[in-house]
C-alpha cells in the first residue's frame, strides 16, 4: 500500500449517504477527529422527509400515528431491530442534535414531537413521516384542513403533474385545483429537471417577480398554493417568505421525483457543515484495500480507481448502505459485505431471497439481509463475536429491517449513527 | 427531446469505449438524471444533456454522437462528477468522445481551426502585431507572435510516429 500521501485520523466513516453523513456529523460534534469517504449517497434522491417509524407489520401494512408507540411495537416483534439497541431515549437525542442544527444551517425543520404528519407525494399519494422541512408545513395543514388549495406545475417539467396530484387525490380533497405554468427563464428549453439549476434560477430575483406575477391569476379563492421544492438552494425560507407575501396565502413545497432539492439541501447542509467542522472528504473516493495497523488499528487505501491517500485510524464507522450503496452485494449463491467480507445475515440459500410475487406487501428476506451487531454497534463475525474491536456499523447495512416498507429509513440512519459514534468514543474515548 | 434510432446503432461502439482509460464506468449509469439537473450548460441549450449523451453512447449511436456538436459544449465544470451517485466521471468521458470524435475526424470546424492555431501559434487565440501595439500603448512589453517551442513539440510529435 502507497505512503505517499498518509493521512492520520481517529474515525473513517465509510459511507456518504444519510448514515455516513450523520456518522460524521456526530463525530465531529464530539471532535473526533474524522475522514470520510465515499460516492454521493442517496440522500439527493430522498424526498427530504425525515421518517422515524411508520409501518409495522409490514405484512398487516399497519400504519403507525405515534412512531413511538410503533417503534414499541417493533421492538416487542422484531428484538433484534437495530432500533432495539439504540433504545427510545437514544433516538429522542439524535434527532434533536440533528434538528437543531438544521436549524441553526437554515434548514429548519417541522415535527410534533409524538405523532407522525401526513403530507401529500408527487403521485398524488398521501405519505406519514415523522419531519417535513418547514416549507412543507402549510401542505400539512392544507392537507389536515382540506382547504381551498391550489397546486403549481411547470411546462417541461414532466417528472411533476399537479393535474395527477389533483385527480389522485379528488375523492379526499374536493377543494383541490391544478394548474400549469411557464418556469422562469426557461422558455429557450424543452425540458427541465428538478434539481440545483432549477432551485437556483428562483434564487434570482428577477425569476421571482416573474414566478409570482405567472402565479397570481390562478389563485383565485385557494387558501394555499404547492408547486415542486425548488424554492431555492441556499435562501429557501426567504423565497418562501416573499412569495408568500406577494402571493397572499401561504405557500408549500411538494417533494418531487428525483433528482430531490430538499435532498441536496440536506446532503449539502451535512457537507458544508463537516468541511467546516474539519471532516476530510475525498470526493467521489471508495476504500481499495484495506488492512489492520498496529494495536488493532486499520490501515485503508483509498481512491476513486487507484489508491490515491493512506488512511490510518483507529477505528471505523461502516455505513456503506446496501445494494446500491454497493456495502451489499450479490454473487451468484451469496450476499457479501464488499469491504471486510464480513459475515452477512441471510437466507440459507439464493432461493429464500425473495418471494414469487416481487410486489408481494411481506417485502422479501434479501430486503432483511445485512450486518449482525452487538450492543456497541460491531459487526459479529462467524462466532458472534466482535469481527474487530474498533469497526462499527450504521445505518441500511445492518440487518433485521427493512426500513423502505417499514417507513423508517432516516431515523435508522440517523440514530444508529448516533449510537455507534457513542459507542466508538466509549470504548476508545 | 427527439427518440433515439437504435437501427443506426453499432453494437461494438459500447466496449470500444469501456476500453478507454476511464470509460470502464460509464456503464454502470442508472439514467436518474442527476448530472443533467446539475449541468449549468443544459440550462441555457439543452442540446446539451450529458444523461442523454450517455445513453446515445450505450446504444452505440456512433454517427449521431460525433456528427453532432454537442459534446464539445461541455464546460468540464465538473458538477456533474461531484454529484453523480455512480461515480461516474461524466466530463472525462466527454473527453474520450472528443478524442475518439478527432481520430475519426468529426472535430467542428471551430475546434479544427483553433487546434491549427495552436499548431501554428502555440496559442488558440493568436497574438498579431496590432495586439501589440495596442500593448505597447498601454505601456505593455510585446510579446511574440508565434510560439516555435509548440511547434517544435508538434514535429517531435510527428518524428515519434514514424520512428516508434
Amino acid at each position: 500500500m502507497s505512503t505517499s500521501k498518509i493521512i492520520e485520523c481517529q474515525l473513517a466513516i465509510i459511507g456518504r449517504g444519510m448514515a455516513g453523513m450523520a456518522s460524521a456529523f456526530f463525530a465531529a460534534n464530539r471532535g473526533i477527529s474524522t475522514v470520510q469517504i465515499g460516492i454521493t449517497g442517496g440522500t439527493i434522491f430522498a424526498s427530504g422527509f425525515l421518517d422515524l417509524m411508520g409501518v409495522h407489520p409490514i405484512e398487516e401494512k399497519k400504519s403507525w400515528r405515534d412512531p413511538w408507540a410503533g417503534i414499541e411495537a417493533l421492538i416487542r416483534d422484531i428484538p433484534n431491530h437495530p432500533y432495539a439497541r439504540v433504545k427510545k431515549k437514544g433516538i429522542r437525542a439524535a434527532f434533536e442534535e440533528v434538528l437543531s442544527f438544521l436549524k441553526e444551517v437554515g434548514l429548519p425543520y417541522y415535527r410534533r414531537k409524538e405523532r407522525n404528519l401526513e403530507m401529500i407525494t408527487p403521485l398524488g399519494k398521501v405519505k406519514r413521516t415523522y419531519c417535513v422541512p418547514q416549507t412543507m408545513l402549510s401542505g400539512v395543514r392544507a392537507l389536515e384542513e382540506k382547504r381551498p388549495c391550489l397546486l403549481v406545475g411547470f411546462r417541461g417539467l414532466n417528472d411533476f403533474s399537479a393535474r395527477q396530484i389533483v385527480a389522485t387525490l379528488q375523492d379526499k380533497w374536493p377543494d383541490l385545483r391544478a394548474t400549469r405554468i411557464s418556469f422562469p427563464d426557461a422558455d429557450h428549453v424543452s425540458e427541465l429537471f428538478t434539481g440545483e439549476i432549477m432551485a437556483q434560477t428562483l434564487e434570482i430575483s428577477k425569476n421571482r417577480k416573474k414566478l409570482i406575477q405567472a402565479v397570481c391569476p390562478h389563485v383565485k379563492d385557494a387558501q394555499a398554493v404547492g408547486m415542486p421544492a425548488i424554492f431555492g438552494m441556499y435562501r429557501t425560507q426567504e423565497i418562501v417568505k416573499e412569495l408568500e407575501e406577494k402571493i397572499g396565502v401561504p405557500v408549500f413545497e411538494i417533494p418531487t421525483m428525483p433528482v430531490s432539492v430538499p435532498g441536496l439541501r440536506l446532503n449539502d447542509a451535512f457537507a458544508r457543515h463537516l468541511s467546516l467542522k474539519g471532516v476530510r472528504h475525498f470526493s467521489q473516493s471508495r476504500v481499495l484495500e484495506v488492512c489492520r495497523g498496529p494495536n488493532g488499528s486499520f490501515v485503508l487505501g483509498i481512491g476513486n480507481k487507484t489508491t490515491e491517500y493512506t488512511v490510518r485510524t483507529k477505528g471505523i464507522i461502516l455505513a456503506s448502505g446496501r445494494f446500491w450503496g454497493r456495502g451489499l452485494y450479490a454473487d451468484r449463491r451469496r450476499i457479501r459485505e464488499g469491504i471486510f467480507d464480513l459475515p452477512v445475515y441471510q437466507p440459507r440459500d439464493r432461493k429464500g431471497w425473495h418471494r414469487e410475487d416481487f410486489l408481494d406487501s411481506r417485502g422479501h428476506s434479501a430486503n432483511r439481509a445485512g450486518l449482525e451487531i452487538d450492543d456497541s454497534f460491531r459487526p459479529l463475525d462467524s462466532s458472534g463475536q466482535p469481527a474487530f474491536e474498533t469497526l462499527f456499523a450504521a445505518g441500511s447495512i445492518l440487518a433485521h429491517q427493512d426500513w423502505m416498507r417499514m417507513k423508517c429509513g432516516s431515523g435508522l440512519a440517523i440514530a444508529t449513527a448516533y449510537a455507534a459514534v457513542n459507542a466508538f468514543l466509549r470504548l476508545n474515548g | 427531446m427527439d427518440s433515439i434510432k437504435s437501427e443506426q446503432a453499432d453494437s461494438n461502439f459500447r466496449s470500444e469505449l469501456a476500453k478507454q482509460p476511464g470509460g470502464e464506468i460509464f456503464s454502470t449509469c442508472l439514467m436518474c438524471r442527476t448530472c443533467t439537473a446539475t449541468c449549468p450548460i443544459t440550462k441555457i441549450n439543452d442540446k446539451f444533456n450529458p444523461f442523454r449523451i450517455i445513453r446515445l453512447a450505450l446504444f452505440g449511436l456512433r454517427k449521431e454522437i460525433f456528427t453532432s456538436d454537442f459534446i464539445w459544449l461541455c464546460s468540464n465544470c465538473y458538477a456533474c462528477q461531484e454529484r453523480c451517485p455512480q461515480g461516474v466521471n461524466i466530463p472525462e468521458f466527454m473527453s474520450i468522445l472528443k478524442n475518439l470524435a478527432v481520430k475519426e475526424g468529426y472535430a467542428p470546424a471551430g475546434i479544427k481551426a483553433q487546434m491549427n492555431f495552436i499548431k501554428g501559434e502555440g496559442r488558440i487565440y493568436p497574438m498579431d502585431e496590432f495586439d501589440n501595439k495596442k500593448r505597447n500603448k498601454s505601456g505593455l512589453p510585446s510579446l511574440p507572435t508565434s510560439c516555435e517551442v509548440v511547434k517544435g513539440l508538434f514535429s517531435e510529435e510527428k518524428d515519434s510516429e514514424r520512428d516508434p
